[in-house]
């Protein structure tokens, strides 16, 4: 019995709501643990006071942060056995261990310190505490690396063999897997994400005060410090992520596609598409395209040589892995039965199958593509039936589309602004452009949005895989009820929505207040109570 | 190595997390619970939020680690225990996810409106979990109607979520809720003075004797009304019957001592407390709950999870856990990072506490540094 057409839809859903949510606290976190950890490395040196101020007062809005990010990180790794619980026996023994590395190594090290973080100052020695604090940035960064090495799996699965007595697919080799290029270059570009992510809060607060003309002292050093970190960040997160995209054109053709909406394979040198209007139904660009001469070449392989393949194309590739891997999938279902009842097959027909499945095994994910369009009977499939199973296999494209190009106009955007202010601060005007500082404090949010729209292309891409070519989507679900998913994303949607605003809320209040919320008497309010 | 020994190991491993768990977060789970009946003002309050509040993230940690185990040693029952508890696990994380943010924003607004609401989601992020988890451990020894597609092996369950609130599972959902409190008490003796501290003992010896009583309640009905299950080691066939679960005590004496630990650990908290000895105290409830929790385990092993629909496919970390290879490299993370663990978060506690208890005073004295 497969599940229904809505549990997977609702299922898919409800990840995609609680992951972005986690993911709107999780590169804050990142980037400011180790802007915190920056500062702190000042107070330690200089011993000026107002480091340790800065590293405090970031700090409190760094806690009000984590605290939603530990609530949506917790629902993340029980709603893979919750929702995806077929996913999670096909793949556990690969996904589950580096999630368990995660666990281990640096979850529990980043939450262990987080309490002395803030109650130890007092307790520990000025070097204790610097310990503590790079305890803290070290464990988030470590954290982020067992994730994407678990989620670059997810899009370019390597070192793996597919088990015909447990149904799984298993680990063959933990070095390859933790090295997956794809991982890595993923890690890196979150890393930076993050890093950009932080910079461009503490940033934009920082502003704010400068605009309000309070607490200058602190605001400025505040300021210059996340530009210089911002500008760092930035170039990186534009590095890495040109990486991400050559990874992408590499092993992951039909995401590539979908991401620049390309129908057919472009001669290169080949155009980059600025706007258009991709069409899943026509399977074209509708109306017009704008395009930027050799740019898709470029960003292809960075030569005028690179192309990408086009969907048409690859459509082709799929419909010939879905006939081969039909094959491999009836020839697993004779083996398992055969392990049912040991009579089922003679030795000659056990023989035929074990040889038709080690044929054609390398595309039976594509044979659970089918299944899962098709249903369970794969005895009895005409063409068409595989060719439009095929064109299933083409993500909703204009949404990978613009998602890509809103995240890299948001990189744009960012990345402009912080140029501006090194620019002006080393001209020694940046306090007097006060646009520029108002620019900042707009700019605040859209860090954020980059990194959704990101996750979105990284994600939604990759459908209608949950491990690409290998497990679809709607396989990996658990078997629910629809009534069941309805009842927990209605809850879900209602729970964030009332916690977000509380968050929000509580960082408006504490970063309005600035630093006198430390209660050290330094600070602007205090001296007017005074 | 040996495929049996790296699949005990995994067994041993995943009992480990769970244990820390209850012995660390669970005072934290208690002093949830108590925290809006213990202190009668908000300084109270505060003193007894700030005795969990340096700790409780890490401690709650082995939660996730303890998920991550098992997701990572035994996928299928990952696969299919999560899914067959949808609504039960779907009510834990809405209830537990209201802590974090409790402990975080509480302090945050001097209000009492403000205050009073995270007190209640405090409370109910602590009790509903910790009921939540302790009606699970009673279903899982009752067995839970699940079959696997012999193809796919693909799960599917009967019976919904009220069929868990079976008596048994309440019964076991209620040691879990005392259990927490009494451990919790005994944390509290240890680390707050006067008034609280008075309170405190009060906890733990009611709760005490609530835990012996249950627990004894618990062992009987083991014994006389629920079907257990052990494999025959001649044959490996499942072999079920009234009070199966007493099996791996007739097979393995050295196991009973699992459950005298649990006594003896609460006959232990009492006299402490009453000694006003917290440390003999925090000993005894901590004894009391390793000893509950091993005796859920020994009695189950090697099950994890027992199917009343078709008994012949339940899971036991023989049929489901992962291929030697991850396993080996899980054995190898587990051995060296738990202790590792163990041994930073001792630092941590003796960094914290090296002072001496939290008073009144200490928070009057600087009011802002505190949750």
């Amino acid at each position: 019995m497969l599940p229904f057409e809505h549990v997977i839809e609702l299922s898919r859903w409800q990840f995609a709501i609680t992951a972005l949510m986690h993911f709107l606290f999780v590169p804050l976190t990142l980037g400011l643990a180790w802007i915190l950890f920056g500062m702190e490395c000042l107070y330690y040196k200089t011993g000026n006071i107002v480091y340790k101020d800065m590293v405090r007062f970031w700090g409190k809005l760094f806690g009000i942060n984590f605290a939603m990010g530990v609530v949506t990180g917790i629902v993340m790794e029980f709603e893979l056995g919750v929702n995806w619980g077929y996913y999670s026996h096909y793949v556990g023994n690969i996904f589950g261990t580096s999630l368990a590395i995660e666990g281990t190594l640096a979850f529990m090290l980043e939450s262990a310190v987080f309490g002395i973080f803030f109650f130890g100052w007092d307790k520990l020695s000025k070097g204790g505490h610097l310990f503590v604090t790079f305890c803290l940035a070290l464990g988030s960064c470590l954290s982020a690396v067992m994730i994407l090495v678990s989620n670059g799996w997810m899009q370019h699965p390597v070192s793996y063999g597919f088990n015909v007595n447990t149904m799984s697919a298993d680990m063959k080799n933990f070095a390859s897997i933790f090295f997956n290029e794809t991982s890595q270059s993923m890690f890196a570009h979150t890393l930076t994400a993050g890093l950009t992510t932080a910079s461009m809060f503490v940033a934009g607060i920082s502003a704010f005060y400068l605009l309000r003309k309070r607490d200058m002292a602190f605001a400025k050093r505040s300021f210059v410090f996340s530009s210089v970190f911002g500008i760092i960040s930035l170039i990186g997160v534009g590095f890495y992520g040109d990486h991400v995209g050559l990874d992408v054109n590499k092993v992951q053709k039909m995401k590539m596609a979908a991401i620049e909406a390309v129908w057919d394979t472009p001669k290169p040198p080949a155009a980059w598409h600025l706007i258009a209007f991709p069409s899943n139904t026509t399977m074209s660009n509708r109306f017009f395209v704008i395009d930027i001469p050799y740019a898709l070449s470029l960003i292809a392989d960075h030569s005028l040589s690179g192309t990408v393949e086009g969907m048409h194309s690859i459509v082709d590739h799929v419909t010939q892995r879905i006939t081969n891997g039909r094959l491999a999938y009836l020839a697993l279902v004779q083996l398992r039965e055969n392990k049912a009842d040991q009579n089922k097959l003679t030795p000659r027909q056990y023989h035929l199958a074990q040889t038709q499945f080690n044929q054609f095994k390398q595309d039976l994910g594509y044979g659970l593509l089918l299944k899962a369009y098709v249903g369970d009977n794969l005895q009895h499939v005409t063409p068409e039936q595989i060719s439009e199973v095929a064109h299933k296999a083409i993500p909703q494209v204009w949404i990978i589309f613009y998602a890509f190009r809103l995240m890299v106009l948001a990189f744009g955007l960012m990345l402009l602004a912080t140029l501006l202010a090194i620019f002006f601060y080393l001209r020694n005007t940046l306090w007097e452009k006060r646009w520029l500082l108002r620019t900042f404090t707009y700019l605040i949010p859209v860090p954020f949005l980059a990194s959704s729209f990101g996750w979105i292309v990284a994600e939604h891409g990759r459908q209608p895989w949950v491990v690409e070519g290998v497990l679809p989507t709607g396989i990996g679900v658990s078997s629910l009820h629809a009534g069941q998913v309805w009842f927990s994303l209605i809850g879900f949607c209602l729970f964030y929505l009332v916690l977000f605003s509380i968050e929000v809320f509580l960082m408006f209040k504490f970063g309005r207040r600035g630093p006198s919320a430390l209660h050290t008497g330094r600070y602007h309010f205090e001296q007017e109570t005074n | 190595m040996d495929l049996t020994l790296l699949q005990t190991a995994g067994w041993v491993f995943i009992a480990l997390s769970v244990l820390f768990f209850a012995l660390t977060a669970g005072f934290d789970f208690g002093i949830g619970m108590v925290l809006p009946f213990i202190g009668q003002n908000d300084t109270e309050r505060r003193v007894v939020l700030n005795v969990s509040g340096p700790t409780w993230d890490g401690n709650q940690v082995w939660l996730i680690i303890a998920g991550a185990l098992i997701f990572a040693f035994w996928p299928t029952a990952f696969g299919t225990a999560f899914p067959g508890f949808y609504i039960a696990l779907i009510l834990f994380l809405w209830t537990i996810f209201l802590r974090p943010v409790a402990f975080e924003y509480r302090a945050k607004i001097q209000h009492d409106t403000w205050r009073h609401m995270w007190d209640i989601a405090l409370f109910l992020g602590s009790f509903a979990p910790t009921l939540i988890s302790g009606v699970a451990v009673g279903n899982l020894l009752l067995g839970v109607p699940f079959s696997l597609d012999p193809i796919t092996l693909r799960s599917s369950w009967d019976g919904g979520f009220l069929d868990l609130l079976s008596p048994f599972g309440l019964l076991t959902g209620l040691l879990a809720v005392v259990m927490y409190l009494m451990h919790s008490g005994a944390y509290l003796q240890l680390r707050t003075r006067g008034v609280i501290q008075q309170r405190a003992r009060h906890i733990t010896r009611v709760c005490a004797w609530i835990y012996i009583i249950l627990f004894a309640l618990g062992g009987w009905a083991i014994r006389h009304f629920v079907m257990g299950y052990h494999l025959d080691p001649n044959t490996g066939n499942l072999q079920g019957s009234i009070g199966g679960w007493l099996y791996n005590y007739a097979a393995h004496p050295w196991m009973k001592i699992a459950p005298v630990i649990g006594f003896i650990g609460a006959l232990v908290a009492i006299f402490g407390t009453r000694l006003a000895h917290a440390s003999l105290a925090l000993l005894g409830t901590s004894l009391a709950v390793a000893g509950a929790i091993l005796t859920a385990a020994l009695s189950t092993f090697p099950f994890i999870l027992v199917s009343t629909k078709a008994p012949a496919q339940s899971l036991s970390i023989w049929n489901t856990s992962s291929p030697a290879y991850p396993l080996h490299w899980l054995f190898w993370i587990c051995l060296i990072m738990m202790p590792i663990i163990v041994i930073y978060t001792t630092i941590i506690y003796h960094k914290l506490w090296k002072k001496g208890p939290l008073t009144v005073e200490a928070l009057h004295a600087e009011p802002h540094k505190f949750y």
